[in-house]
């Protein structure tokens, strides 16, 4: 495995950029179209749609041209989504990702939560699923927050969670995790993430926090992860329309090396 | 320690250790395809395979999962439909392997309990693929279902004489 490969680097500029065409006299170079589980233009996997509007809007969200909105249909079966798999992973025992996330909903209420972020490896645990890392939006009762549920199989019902509120509510917020797999039985897997307003830099020395002696070796690593709106709680199917939209831009991921802004 | 209890110890060891539980699915429930019409098939009798499907995204728990194989080729224009009877009924469409990180070419999860559901083929590559029945759970999280191949056409040719 080659050191500070960049596996991908998902901008949805870059998506614009190739969606042009379809664009036509528009006043951005965004695409105008997602298209339901199709193949989508740029290096994207698949593109997701069901029971979801899905599109390419612009602005982008920290001065890019264009972002990816996504709001899950009102009264919506559990099956919901849009957004993007990136397959290009392949078993990756260290694995980086960073991605910009902004959304209005007036989102307090605790019952109400969406994955935007799924890591799923090529193995899952004993009687569990080949997700390893998850990454949901939620309501903490006061403001919004993201709550992330990383693999650990010593961990009771397999998971470990961390619940940490957005520092900037009304605007763009920075992801980046850097998640290191056990090898075996060891318990020296490792999760560190970082999130921040988008305008702030972050540096590798400094995480916002980190997750330690997670027995995650099961999972096998990271083989595709999924970016988008997923998995929503029934509050939120029920009280959220498709125009109660998340965004999401300058995806990014790596093998070794710090993202950062 | 006889054999028999040394190796329940290494089985038990290996439960402990955590081996490698690829979500892998195999489509025990048959074959579809263009002669099949419709057939009608009891959920309840096949197994749970799968926790979440769909890229992971869809925690699907332990609901039975009823799978087949299709096998569709270019240009195909027909669909797969399915109605339940007394249960919410999520039909899905699997690209390339059978696993629960599989992409959901096809999702049909939009009526509630007894709704039928259904998609078209349509625009899809040539290929080997998986139709996956089951539910989210609830109760009941499966049944007895009416399940219809419409052609899709063109039918692969797989043999032909003049005798």
């Amino acid at each position: 495995m080659k050191a500070n490969v960049m596996m991908k680097t998902l901008s949805l500029a870059v998506l614009g950029l190739a969606g042009l065409s379809f664009a036509g006299a528009s006043m951005a170079a965004c695409q105008a179209t997602w298209g339901g589980n199709q193949t989508p233009p740029g290096p994207w996997g698949t593109a997701l749609q069901t029971q979801a509007a899905v599109s390419v809007t612009t602005p982008g969200l920290v001065s890019t041209e264009c972002k990816l909105t996504v709001g899950l249909n009102q009264n919506s079966s559990p099956s919901a989504k849009g957004g993007a798999v990136d397959p290009t992973p392949n078993a990756e025992q260290r694995y980086r990702a960073r991605f910009v996330t902004s959304t209005a909903i007036a989102l307090t209420q605790l019952n109400r939560s969406a994955l935007i972020f799924n890591v799923v490896g090529p193995n899952a645990a004993a009687g569990g699923t080949q997700n390893a890392l998850q990454v949901f939006l939620i309501g903490n009762g006061t403001a919004r927050g993201l709550r992330f549920f990383v693999g650990d199989t010593v961990a009771a019902g397999q998971y470990r969670q961390v619940d940490i509120a957005l520092p900037n509510q009304a605007g763009a917020n920075r992801i980046e995790i850097d998640l290191t797999f056990a090898a075996g039985a060891g318990t020296n897997g490792q999760l560190r993430y970082w999130v921040s307003d988008a305008a702030t830099a972050t540096t590798d020395a400094a995480p916002t926090g980190t997750v330690t002696g997670l027995s995650n070796g099961a999972w096998g690593g990271v083989d595709q992860v999924v970016l988008g709106l997923a998995g929503g709680s029934n509050a939120w199917r029920t009280n959220f329309t498709a125009t109660d939209v998340v965004n999401f831009d300058e995806f990014d991921s790596r093998r070794q090396s710090f993202i950062g802004q | 320690m006889n054999f028999k209890k040394t190796m329940v110890a290494v089985a038990a060891q290996l439960l402990l250790v955590g081996g490698a539980y690829a979500q892998t699915c195999t489509p025990t429930a048959g074959v579809l395809n263009d002669g099949t019409g419709t057939i009608n098939v009891n959920t309840c009798s096949s197994t749970n395979q799968l926790l979440s499907a769909c890229n992971g995204l869809d925690a699907i728990g332990a609901s039975p999962d009823t799978i087949y194989s299709v096998q569709i080729g270019a240009a195909a224009t027909g669909s797969i439909g399915a109605t339940p009877t007394g249960y919410d009924l999520k039909l899905a469409l699997l690209q390339g392997t059978c696993t629960a990180g599989s992409t959901c070419i096809r999702d049909a999860d939009n009526a509630g309990a007894g709704g039928a559901e259904s998609f078209s083929v349509a625009g899809l590559p040539a290929g080997g693929y998986f139709v996956l029945l089951t539910s989210f759970g609830g109760s009941p999280d499966c049944g007895a279902t009416s399940l219809t191949v419409t052609p899709l056409m063109p039918v692969t040719l797989q043999n032909f004489s003049i005798n």
